[in-house]
């Protein structure tokens, strides 16, 4: 009863909140979080084996995204935590929102979550999900974790309590908790790429120099081709023992992208292996999360967002948007608020001297706007700074420059976009 | 003119770095190469290299507490040649992990010990808890900023000079207020940010004395550091 009357509150709460433009889901997340900590826990035990996790650095947000997209092509009813918010409260804002009025979930064939890294082991404490999907293990937030060995260990702690792992066979410490959690009596399964496409994978072996290994024996899906028509990918790729290959497109440039969509292809042939392809062709058809690449058209200005989190990221979003898409102007936005990560170091492990062009005008700003600005100048490039986000915006949208890349930190893309809805149509993420 | 070649080694490059630290060696070419010297760069992967190569500035960085274990070997095995060099005044800075390293021992929970380089006369002990955050520090180079992630204290004997005192932060043990150490011209420090990017006028005391052991006695045309200085000022304005 205490359940029914708190799902009911926040939702009406939820309702009462939108109509005011608010932001949703932040709130009541907070207050069943407090008055009820348990929540999760009962709500989603008895669902436990229809609960998909997917976690890892770089790309939760978007594979999620395309994985409900795939299962949706497939029929399958799905409940997922869509905006990028994803450690407790996110998931019970999930939840309410698709709960009936009387604290009931709907019938639902999967709940597909992104989930913070950290997090995980703590969420699958008393939950058992059906399948963990891992991405790759980068260097990200280090003051927050600590190390990157340690992130991996919290998404093998998660794992162990799964039935199955998917996992990226082009990470070597996801291998090594594969290869662990193999012998606990975990059924593992990888996804990786072609030999000829693995110089493509910005991961932490690439970023330091190394040569990236394919492990091609072991690769259960691997992704053959990756061609980038416009603003879709062309992708084909194979499973290990079948005759045919799967040609699809997704809407979403990047080589990562191309890989994050070969992470799902490996998810949907254990969950719904005779609907594949029907899965993957529903991929065309995917939402762009926002800042994840997002373009935005205004009257006489076309704005991509791309939002990065770490060295890798910021190398892989660098080469699909700055160096290919070639804008006249690219204004970086890097904070150091708590979710962005209080260090700024890792800046200098990003190589700018390759990416961008030097006629391209370089515009700095956030808290740590001279850190980056610092850090391009050194690169040998001219830089404007200003600390005032909203500024920065404004002149942007005076100036005359039509193509415009904005490359802002977590914090930062919602200050970001808050200042452009401003002046033109910014899609509302909740 | 054709001006000189100095020469950065940066040791262990593949197994310590992911801090950022990379950044100090960028900020050394920078500093140098707007005064017009050539410089280049030479990977360290083991310290055999060191010695057919006429190293002016050696960094090191900060790593996995797991990869430490792999090049310990290494360091061991030349650590008395390394300990030569650096008597003998080669101009070194050496962040978080190979700071530690350049000390006597490290000393785990179980009271095993990890043998150190020796060079600075310092132990670390492992702890539970990481020391996390941005940490400023009063040296006799200036103020200086950084950010520090360590789990190890260390701590100085009676005879080592520390780099500084903190204003802000834990420092090498959280304890005793001190930061980093200075033998020579060698120096250690937990800071990271890289610490030769937003503290030019560190980065120029480094080279000032690479360049003097090399007989080069010139003043360094000063730079127009406003960006650096804004850097570093946003930065001891953050929040630990």
């Amino acid at each position: 009863m205490y359940k029914r009357l708190l799902v009911f509150t926040c939702k009406f709460l939820i309702k009462l909140l939108r109509l005011l433009g608010k932001n949703g889901s932040a709130l009541p997340g907070l207050i069943i979080e407090r008055l009820m900590p348990d929540f999760l826990d009962i709500s989603l035990r008895v669902v436990q084996k229809k609960i998909i996790l997917v976690t890892g650095t770089n790309g939760k947000t978007t594979t999620t995204k395309m994985l409900v997209s795939a299962l949706r092509g497939t029929g399958a009813r799905v409940v997922t935590n869509s905006t990028g918010s994803n450690m407790t409260r996110g998931l019970i804002a999930a939840l309410i929102e698709d709960m009936t009025f009387f604290g009931n979930l709907k019938p639902t064939d999967y709940f597909v979550f992104e989930m913070d890294e950290a997090y995980a082991p703590i969420f699958t404490t008393k939950i058992s999900p059906k399948l963990v999907i891992a991405l790759n293990v980068l260097r990200d937030q280090l003051d927050r974790y600590g190390e990157i060995d340690k992130t991996a260990k919290l998404i093998q702690q998660a794992a162990s309590k799964a039935d199955m792992f998917v996992y990226n066979q082009l990470d070597p410490l996801l291998r090594q908790s594969a290869a662990e959690l193999s012998k606990d009596g975990i059924s593992v399964h990888s996804f990786g790429v072609s030999a000829n496409l693995s110089s493509h994978v910005a991961n932490e072996q690439s970023l330091h120099g190394e040569k990236v290994v394919a492990h091609k024996s072991e690769s259960e899906v691997t992704l053959l081709e990756a061609i980038e028509v416009g603003d879709m990918q062309q992708l084909s790729l194979e499973l290990a023992g079948k005759p045919e290959k799967y040609e699809f497109v997704v809407p979403v440039k990047g080589f990562h992208n191309a890989l994050n969509a070969t992470a799902v292809a490996a998810g949907l042939s254990l969950l719904q292996s005779a609907e594949l392809a029907n899965g993957l062709k529903a991929l065309a058809r995917m939402p762009t999360p926002f800042g994840r690449g997002e373009k935005l058209h205004f009257k006489d200005k076309d704005i991509t967002v791309a939002l990065v989190k770490n060295p890798s990221g910021f190398m892989s979003n660098l080469e699909t948007f700055v160096k290919q898409g070639n804008p006249e102007v690219v204004l970086f936005v890097v904070n150091d608020r708590l979710a962005d990560g209080r260090d700024v170091s890792w800046l200098w492990d990003v190589d700018f001297k390759t990416m961008v062009d030097s006629s391209t005008t370089l515009l700095t700003s956030g808290v740590r706007g001279y850190d980056m600005a610092l850090r391009l100048k050194q690169d040998g490039f001219d830089v404007n700074s200003t600390t005032n986000v909203v500024e920065a915006i404004q002149n942007l949208m005076k100036s005359d420059y039509s193509n415009i890349v904005i490359i802002p930190t977590y914090t930062a893309l919602f200050e970001v976009r808050t200042a452009l809805a401003k002046y033109g149509k910014v899609p509302r993420i909740w | 003119m054709v001006k000189q070649k100095i020469i950065v080694g940066h040791l262990y490059p593949k197994q310590m770095n992911v801090y950022g630290d990379m950044g100090n060696v960028i900020t050394l070419r920078y500093r140098l190469e707007q005064r017009g010297y050539e410089v280049v760069y030479e990977a360290l992967d083991t310290l055999a290299e060191m010695k057919h190569k006429k190293i002016d500035i050696l960094v090191g960085g900060g790593g996995q507490d797991s990869n430490q274990g792999l090049i310990q070997d290494d360091l061991q095995k030349h650590a008395g040649e390394l300990r030569a060099r650096c008597e003998d005044g080669l101009v070194t800075l050496m962040i978080c992990g190979m700071y530690q390293l350049f000390g006597h021992r490290f000393i785990l929970a179980d009271a095993t010990e990890i043998a150190g380089a020796g060079i600075l006369d310092l132990e670390t002990k492992a702890s539970e808890n990481r020391l996390i955050g941005n940490v400023v520090t009063q040296s006799k180079f200036g103020k200086l900023v950084g950010f520090e992630n360590h789990s190890g204290r260390t701590y100085l004997g009676s005879g080592l000079e520390p780099l500084g005192k903190v204003i802000k932060g834990a420092g090498n043990n959280g304890e005793d207020q001190f930061e980093g150490a200075v033998y020579k011209n060698t120096f250690g420090t937990y800071m990271h940010g890289p610490i030769l990017a937003k503290n030019p006028q560190f980065a120029d005391e480094l080279l000032v004395r690479a360049l003097t052991k090399k007989g080069i006695n010139e003043q360094l045309i000063p730079l127009d550091d406003f960006i650096e200085h804004q850097a570093a000022r946003f930065a001891m304005k953050r929040p630990r």
